[in-house]
């Protein structure tokens, strides 16, 4: 099962996940994005359209977006009771999917 | 949830192999007979038609004319093909749809949706699993269903086979094809995010253009999945299309461009933020590939593949600046009118090493990592006196990849994890080389931690690892290249066996993933002799 966790900040989230992260052999402190049991994945800033329209260099028009509040993760697999309090409802439209976990929009599936 | 690579027989049915999402990989394949059975119905399909390979649901107000479907209202409507699919084999469907209006649903296995479609000659591959039918479905739609054809996948052709860009099902492990179709090993890789979302460019919405080009949407459907977008020059070598990404200044990507040389036979793969681009050009006449512009942070060429004619280009960037809306794009870098090149998709991942395509559609996509093992060695014959490993590994992703990487790692549960292996070494002036490292379970080499010499100077090889008492040896490519008499490799405290990566018991996580792959990796419990060796890494 997917879940899908907001943290106030980047650091609130490494706080959060402390246990999560090691030191390697390289002396460098590294987030355990799992093996199987469990995967993070940590997607961080999300941005959303704000309505308004933006016209690039080349003339192509796009959506202006903002960072919506809180850092995102996603996490695969059972979650730890201490990260219930970050979990938040599933997005309609998430921002990073896990290969294979994607939702294809279902037409009407029968008649009633 | 794991997975047994099945070589029945052989020592490899203990390897436990997981990997929570799917993920890509390049097979060599052939495709079977064609399984649709053409129907001789004319007119309105009934509920109650007899014709066996055609089943309707609901109104059965969907007519069909020479094999062709048409839904008619825009009322819910089901057609199946019923088509005689085995269950546990995989088959490619493809369909060609011509909308009025609305798009049309396919389901596979009866019950789950593979895809909403709009018009368009489709192609799916998926893995048979329940009922045997492919069933079209009408929520809005009204139009045409045509061409309809499924063919079984027989993968691991070799030679006689043609690429297909393969999904492999979450826990099914990953073995590639090189380009000249020989079989280039079993796939680890670390997790990874392909952060352009629509990474085909198919998506019109999701793609911009840049310049006065010509750009055409074309139906190629190369290595089974790209259908291509032609980008024409408009006499400017910049003119390009393109994909918006979010990117943060100082973080170092890697970039993956697929691509086919067109009429201008060059190539302009750019990096663009804030008004600043970084580019690679390449010339398929004279090979030559270098970094044009570093304008927009620092650009590294890594590498630049074939298969058939279709390209894989990566390069590594360091954008120099933070933007949601930096691109990257392919162009022709022709000032002449009208000349082509042909994008089929573009990845940008974090980290140093371009991995495997993720394929994406409207949001980013994450593939987790590989992990293969023999995590306990209870039912396997380990010898905690004598052995010898024997690896046969592609590690070509290595060159200037200044991180801990394995080819094999013997583990155990004390806090240096690590007894002996095989690996790239994290030091900036080893990097891409092969390294041999045992100790005596207290973080003391025994032999190692060594280059294997002139090993930086291959991509692919074979290395020998002999550990016994005061009688160790290592083996490259048919060459004795180290030996030892003393020291003590505490092979007496062995518990696992992880290849391509690592496993630290003491946070029980896997790591050092080896973006490498793997051809073989054979395990004799007994000390070979320098002969054995030399003869057996030939």
């Amino acid at each position: 099962m997917i879940h899908y966790l907001k943290f106030t900040d980047e650091a609130a989230m490494q706080t959060a996940l402390s246990a999560y992260y090691y030191e390697d052999e390289a002396g460098d402190t590294v987030l355990m994005t799992g093996d199987g049991a469990y995967s993070i994945d940590v997607v961080g800033l999300v941005y959303q359209p704000t309505g308004e329209t933006l016209t690039d260099e080349y003339g192509n028009e796009y959506p202006e977006t903002e960072a919506v509040d809180g850092w995102h993760v996603n996490w695969l697999g059972d979650l730890p009771e201490s990260l219930n309090a970050n979990v938040i409802d599933a997005p309609a439209t998430p921002a990073c999917v896990f290969a294979g976990y994607e939702v294809v929009a279902e037409l009407e599936s029968e008649e009633t | 949830m794991t997975k047994r690579i099945q070589k029945s027989g052989k020592a490899t049915d203990l390897i436990t192999f997981t990997r929570s999402s799917t993920g890509t990989y390049l097979d060599s394949v052939v495709y079977g007979d064609e399984l649709v059975q053409s129907t001789t119905q004319s007119g309105v399909i009934s509920n109650t038609n007899n014709d066996p390979y055609l089943t309707v649901e609901n109104r059965g107000q969907v007519s069909i004319s020479n094999d062709v479907l048409t839904f008619n209202n825009t009322q819910w409507e089901s057609v199946r093909r019923n088509v005689g699919m085995e269950i546990g084999k995989y088959y490619k469907v493809s369909f060609t749809v011509n909308v009025t209006s609305g798009n049309v649903a396919v389901y596979k296995n009866g019950a789950t949706n593979i895809g909403n479609f709009t018009t368009g000659t489709h192609s799916v591959i998926y893995k048979q699993e329940a009922a045997v039918n492919l069933q079209f479905s009408s929520g809005g739609f009204v139009g045409t269903v045509s061409n309809v054809s499924v063919r079984e996948v027989i993968g691991n052709q070799g030679k006689e086979g043609e690429f297909l860009l393969r999904t492999a099902e979450i826990n099914e492990p990953r073995i590639d094809y090189n380009a000249d179709k020989t079989v280039k090993g079993l796939l680890i890789e670390g997790t990874r995010t392909n952060r352009v979302t629509s990474s085909d460019f198919a998506d019109a919405e999701q793609r911009t253009t840049s310049g006065t080009g010509t750009f055409t949407v074309l139906e190629e459907n190369k290595l089974g999945v790209f259908n291509g977008f032609q980008v024409a020059s408009g006499g400017q070598t910049w003119h390009r299309v393109n994909k918006y990404v979010s990117v943060t200044s100082g973080t170092v990507y890697s970039v993956s461009f697929y691509y086919r040389y067109g009429t201008s036979g060059k190539g302009r793969f750019e990096c663009r933020i804030n008004g600043n681009s970084s580019t690679i050009v390449s010339n398929s006449a004279t090979g030559s590939i270098t970094v044009g512009s570093s304008a927009g942070g620092t650009l590294e060429f890594l590498s630049d593949e074939a298969f058939g004619d279709i390209r894989k280009l990566t390069c590594r960037w360091t954008p120099n600046a933070t933007s949601t809306t930096a691109t990257v794009g392919i162009a022709t870098n022709s000032d002449v009118k009208g000349e082509t090149i042909i994008a089929y998709a573009v990845q940008l991942e974090g980290g140093l090493i371009a991995s495997s395509y993720i394929p994406t559609t409207t949001a980013m996509k994450t593939r987790n990592s590989d992990t293969a093992s023999v995590p306990t060695l209870d039912d396997f014959t380990h010898n905690k006196v004598q052995g010898t490993t024997i690896v046969e590994l592609d590690y070509s992703n290595w060159k200037n990849f200044a991180t801990f990487a394995r080819a094999y790692s013997w583990a155990h549960s004390g806090t240096t994890n690590i007894l002996n292996e095989i690996y790239n070494n994290g030091n900036a002036s080893d990097t891409g080389k092969l390294r041999y490292r045992a100790d005596n379970g207290s973080g003391n080499a025994q032999i190692g931690a060594d280059n294997i010499e002139g090993s930086e100077n291959y991509n692919t090889g074979k290395v020998a690892f002999a550990l016994k008492d005061n009688d160790m040896a290592v083996a490259w490519n048919g060459t004795l290249v180290a030996t030892d008499a003393s020291g003590q490799p505490a092979l007496n405290l062995v518990t696992s066996l992880y290849i391509g990566s690592t496993y630290r018991e003491d946070i029980d996580t896997v790591g050092d993933f080896g973006y490498a792959h793997i051809k073989s990796i054979k395990y004799y419990p007994v000390r070979l002799t320098n002969e054995q060796m030399k003869a057996l890494t030939l």
